[in-house]
């Protein structure tokens, strides 16, 4: 009786600390519910186990085989999302850049506007061209009306995307926007870790429950853990896709038509009067109202 | 030349000028018009009570022109004068000869008048038909003015 007893209290005084502890991680992921580990138990495993899954680097990662379905879906850690450029200057390591490991390069979300005004008549047209460079820079389009359209292309070739948008017609409007979600990314990561030794941890006094009741206890929690486990991942994969692929909404304005040319004088010129004409026929001038109804 | 064939010759010339074929036209006085005798520059003039007046000219066709010719010199003459631009309406003299009449509607001393110009053109001659007055005036005779040119001889 004391034992169980015992072995009761130990598995109330584990749950608690547990949940007095986890606050570690939730300063900047606040939108996930809190669940933690023990400090020293998450430092520790931070420490000793490497980020999970190899950080892919450049260019070199850029998710080719990404569909437009899922555009991103392959990839086990976003890029470090380089500086909107040619993809074939980004693959090769400038020499200027401070030399950081890639968990330490910044995540960037890239967003673009571009306006760019084209002849009316060829608005559609130019607006199924956009979607074709695009797409021939591995993008793909996100949603389109009758002006524009929102597209995705890979961060790497976000700048060169824009540069051929831009070659579509006349440049009207350009803006680019970065935002930098790597310490968003990186609490999420903290948080992963934690939650997944609170899994294990979980998973062993589940193991080990010595009745029903017990068991149910534990494994309810443990549900919970899985599901804000799940919720984590799916943030960093969205974070991921967003760095991965640059957002270029492209507004296509159309062109209006060529004003006639219109001499630029102060005044148009009037016309003359009509020549007046004096045919040498004497009874002519004679002819009318004033002379017939003269009576005297 | 015997007696007889001048008796002949001049009972031909007095049934001529009898006739008004001496005017180069022949015209009748509509009802309800006086003829009159002084028309400076007219071969016939008659007015109404109403001061409604009808009167012909007969000038050399010279230059030569057509009817189309004389009927736009004289259209044209009266527009630059300010009457506007004429309603035309071709027209037939009683013996067959074609013309064309100029229908004006303009103002005279303030008041709506009205102007018809009728031109007939022969070979050598061309006979002017001019006639109006007073708008109101005018409309209560239209119609005997317009039957003293259907009924026009041109000689």
């Amino acid at each position: 009786m004391t034992h169980l007893l015992r072995r009761d209290l130990g598995v109330a005084l584990l749950l608690a600390s547990l949940f007095a502890s986890g606050c570690a991680a939730r300063s900047s992921a606040g939108a996930l519910a809190p669940m933690a580990a023990p400090a020293a138990a998450t430092e520790a495993s931070l420490d000793a186990s490497p980020a999970p899954g190899a950080i892919p680097g450049g260019a070199a990662q850029a998710p080719a085989s990404a569909t437009k379905s899922a555009p991103g879906a392959g990839l086990a850690r976003p890029a470090p999302a380089p500086s909107p450029g040619p993809s074939a200057v980004q693959a090769k390591e400038d020499p200027r850049a401070p030399k950081l490991d890639d968990a330490q390069k910044p995540l960037l979300v890239y967003e673009g506007g571009l306006g760019v005004r084209v002849p009316k008549a060829e608005l559609a047209d130019r607006l199924e061209k956009a979607i074709d460079v695009a797409e021939a820079h591995g993008g793909y389009l996100v949603s389109r009306t009758d002006s524009g359209a929102q597209l995705r292309v890979p961060s790497q070739r976000f700048r060169a995307a824009l540069k051929d948008l831009g070659a579509l017609g006349e440049v009207t409007r350009r803006s680019v926007a970065a935002q930098d979600v790597s310490e968003q990314y990186h609490d999420l990561e903290v948080r992963l870790k934690n939650l997944e030794s609170v899994r294990a941890r979980l998973e062993q006094f589940l193991a080990r429950a010595a009745n029903v009741d017990e068991a149910l206890r534990v494994g309810k929690e443990l549900e919970g853990v899985v599901r804000q486990i799940d919720e984590a991942k799916g943030r960093m994969q969205y974070l991921k896709t967003r760095a991965a692929y640059s957002l270029i909404t492209l507004t296509l304005e159309p062109a209006a038509d060529k004003a006639p040319v219109v001499a630029t004088g102060d005044k148009p010129v009037p016309t003359p009067p009509a020549r007046p004409l004096r045919m040498p026929v004497k009874w002519l001038g004679a002819v009318g109202l004033d002379q017939l109804l003269s009576l005297e | 030349m015997t007696q007889r064939t001048l008796i002949l010759t001049l009972s031909l010339v007095a049934t001529l000028f009898g006739s008004g074929c001496s005017r180069g036209f022949d015209i009748k006085t509509p009802d309800g018009f006086a003829e009159l005798d002084d028309a400076e520059g007219y071969r016939y003039r008659a007015t109404s009570a109403d001061g409604v007046v009808l009167a012909v000219r007969r000038e050399k066709n010279e230059p030569k022109g057509s009817l189309d010719f004389w009927a736009a010199a004289v259209g044209n003459e009266l527009t630059s004068r300010g009457y506007g631009k004429p309603a035309v309406e071709s027209l037939k003299s009683q013996n067959g000869t074609a013309g064309k009449k100029l229908a004006f509607r303009t103002v005279k001393n303030g008041r709506p008048s009205v102007l018809w110009v009728a031109v007939f053109v022969s070979d050598d001659r061309v006979v002017v038909v001019e006639t109006g007055g007073d708008a109101d005036h005018f409309s209560q005779v239209e119609s005997k003015v317009s039957a003293a040119l259907s009924a026009l001889v041109v000689g």
